[in-house]
């Protein structure tokens, strides 16, 4: 029951101790406890050894419950009907964390991507005289969907219903190369006039336009290649 | 309906040999699985109250009536609520009662015929509202405050010692109509009581915001959730601050329980959601490890009560917030992205209540100061909407050189100011 710590308190816990919380020696052949703390980079994110039972990609971050390539809801079980037709290696991270030190300085760096969001004025239903509104993307994967409060997109739109909360994925394969990916159980999507295909990807090109939902219509502005 | 939570926690755990201080961000999504038979918290209490002070008159008062008008009408037959005249003593036009079919057609008759006049007396009000609280069944309770004025009871002393009494028992989406309320009284009770603030610009929008009121309320599934949190031997919670759709912080709210080990801080109601804590605790010397030793600092799960059963719900890898002490500077010095966004959110917030009181005081160079440094900030922690408002007062050039424009709107000043807390969620950062 009781541990006894390095620093010679008694434990109720054999991680750490539970008074001063110094880590517990290891007991012999302990794998699973010696691989949370092989990560040497800034951040303790979890392994997950848990992939996606309906697109078989890893399960990329425990604290949502949606697969991050098809959507899949791994808490409801639910959803997830998309198989990437051409599926990205997972990338390795060797992006150099350390080069974004404090908050102290102005971004100045330029997002690689922009996208311009505007509705189709020449439908009905969609509201008149909105300011386009701009986006830069930073991310690896940006998720584009209707605002709603169980779900976090990166770009969140409003005003038309017919947007699905998760519509599109945009996704960076390297440095200045983009491509796009509709959602199944998605309400569609035009890329350049052409209608999309769910789960494929398509590349993108700056002056783009991808039409979603009723009226939105996602223009790529700014594309830039390899960073200078 | 019921709950699953799924938490997990991000930060550098390496530390510069003997440094004291523990960053780390705990971000924790609630899903709320509906059926699963009994409702998991009990049921919703909603209680209004409607600032019917004088200077409500006109089109406010219209509009604000029209608006408990259309809430009370869609409230959910299972729900309790009540109905509070906010005036030189609340008027409890509709004391707390089941929302059946009846109480609803007479209720909606009484509110017909309210009239406005009198005075603004928050504390009272909320004393009132209380009171109403107290009588009812449900345990998951929210009140929405609307005013459209500053509180007359002669400086805060009467509200901040109600706040005291009113704390864990609801919270309260607080609502400022027009250009004369006070963002910073709406934030108290917000700080006391948690919910969250918000302009409504225009009388005729109260309606459709009431309805959003009431669409989050309806899903909320938990009352009365804790942070739970084992710390060492010579480590106390430095800081523990929310970040929901606004930053709420809450270190005043650390509390003991009966295990000196851990604390507890109350985060009141969930729904399907994600909030990031960033939590920071601090070490005395004796407590700090040598170099190449690894410290638990926390552990962080939740509790709530689960019909009567105390609950916890344990976090991935135990919620586990480590340091590991080193002389490799190259790891040390990495501050961990999310903890570098939220900090900088943070300051967001406090740079633009500066600049706004600034501005109100006439101190123009301290204003463009503080909104120059706030809009360098919300670019950097993507804060579009923010930068939107900022520049609804000023003008900024390519180089960020902020300069507050000759006219601004006392609306866009409150706009700004209301919603300078809110939160914009970290991009998924590598690592």
């Amino acid at each position: 029951m009781a541990f006894k710590c390095p620093d010679g308190h008694d434990s109720t816990t054999s991680d750490f101790c539970s008074e001063c919380g110094l880590q517990m020696p290891a007991p012999v052949q302990d794998d699973a406890t010696q691989g949370i703390s092989v990560d040497v980079t800034s951040d303790a994110q979890p392994v997950s050894r848990e992939s996606c039972p309906k697109c078989q990609t890893d399960r990329d971050d425990p604290s949502t419950p949606f697969c991050g390539v098809c959507g899949y809801n791994f808490v409801t079980g639910q959803g997830g009907d998309v198989v990437p037709q051409t599926v990205t290696a997972p990338q390795p991270t060797v992006q150099p964390t350390a080069a974004t030190p404090a908050p102290a300085q102005p971004a100045a760096a330029a997002a690689p991507i922009e996208i311009e969001v505007t509705f189709d004025e020449s439908n009905v239903d969609a509201p008149k005289g909105m300011p386009p509104r701009k986006f830069s993307l930073y991310d690896e994967e940006s998720l584009i969907g209707r605002r709603s409060s169980s779900m976090l997109q990166t770009v969140r739109l409003e005003g038309d219903d017919c947007v699905s909360r998760r519509h599109l994925l945009i996704i960076r394969q390297s440095a200045g190369s983009y491509v796009v990916r509709l959602f199944d159980n998605t309400n569609g999507g035009m890329l350049n006039g052409k209608e999309m295909t769910a789960g494929v990807e398509e590349p993108l090109a700056e002056g783009d336009t991808i039409a979603i939902g009723a009226f939105t219509i996602i223009k790529v502005n700014v594309l830039r290649g390899s960073r200078r | 309906m019921a709950n699953t939570f799924a938490g997990v926690v991000h930060q550098n755990k390496f530390l510069a040999a003997g440094a004291v201080d523990v960053n780390a961000i705990v971000s924790i999504t609630s899903l709320v699985t509906p059926g699963g038979g009994q409702p998991h918290g009990g049921q919703l209490v909603i209680g209004f109250v409607g600032d019917g002070s004088g200077s409500m008159s006109g089109e406010k008062w219209r509009n604000a009536r029209q608006a408990l008008i259309d809430s009370v009408g869609k409230l959910p037959e299972s729900c309790e609520y009540f109905v509070i005249i906010g005036r030189s003593t609340p008027d409890i036009i509709i004391p707390a009662q089941r929302a059946t079919q009846e109480s609803k057609a007479k209720a909606l008759r009484v509110l017909t015929g309210v009239k406005e006049d009198g005075g603004t007396k928050f504390a009272q009000w909320l004393a009132a509202a209380r009171g109403e609280f107290q009588k009812c069944q449900g345990d998951i309770r929210v009140l929405l405050f609307l005013t459209d004025g500053e509180n007359d009871e002669g400086g805060d002393a009467k509200l901040e010692a109600e706040l005291q009494n009113c704390a864990r028992l609801f919270e309260v989406e607080s609502r400022g109509v027009g250009d004369a309320y006070k963002p910073d009284q709406l934030r108290l009770i917000q700080q006391a009581l948690g919910g969250s603030v918000d302009i409504i610009r225009r009388p005729e929008d109260l309606s459709d915001d009431f309805t959003a009121i009431l669409d989050r309320a309806t899903s909320l599934a938990l009352s009365d959730v804790s942070l739970q949190i084992w710390t060492p031997v010579g480590a106390t919670i430095e800081m523990v601050k929310q970040f929901g759709a606004e930053i709420l912080d809450l270190t005043a709210k650390v509390h003991d329980s009966p295990n000196p080990r851990i604390k507890r801080i109350p985060t009141g109601n969930w729904g399907e959601e994600t909030r990031d804590f960033h939590l920071v605790v601090k070490l005395e010397s004796a407590a700090v490890g040598k170099v190449g030793d690894t410290k638990l600092c926390a552990r962080v799960s939740l509790v709530y009560s689960d019909n009567g059963q105390e609950a916890e719900v344990k976090l991935h890898e135990g919620g586990q917030v480590l340091a590991v002490w080193t002389d490799d500077e190259k790891q040390s010095a990495v501050i961990n992205p999310r903890v570098a966004d939220y900090t900088g959110q943070a300051e967001l917030a406090e740079r633009i209540q500066e600049g706004v009181k600034a501005l109100e005081a006439g101190n123009e160079e301290l204003a463009t100061r503080a909104l120059q440094r706030a809009n360098a900030l919300a670019e950097q922690t993507g804060h579009e909407a923010t930068q939107k408002l900022i520049r609804k007062l000023a003008d900024v050039d390519d180089k960020g050189t902020l300069r507050i424009k000759k006219n601004v709107d006392k609306m866009d000043v409150k706009e700004l100011d209301t919603r300078s807390t809110r939160t914009v969620r970290t991009r998924k950062v590598n690592g």
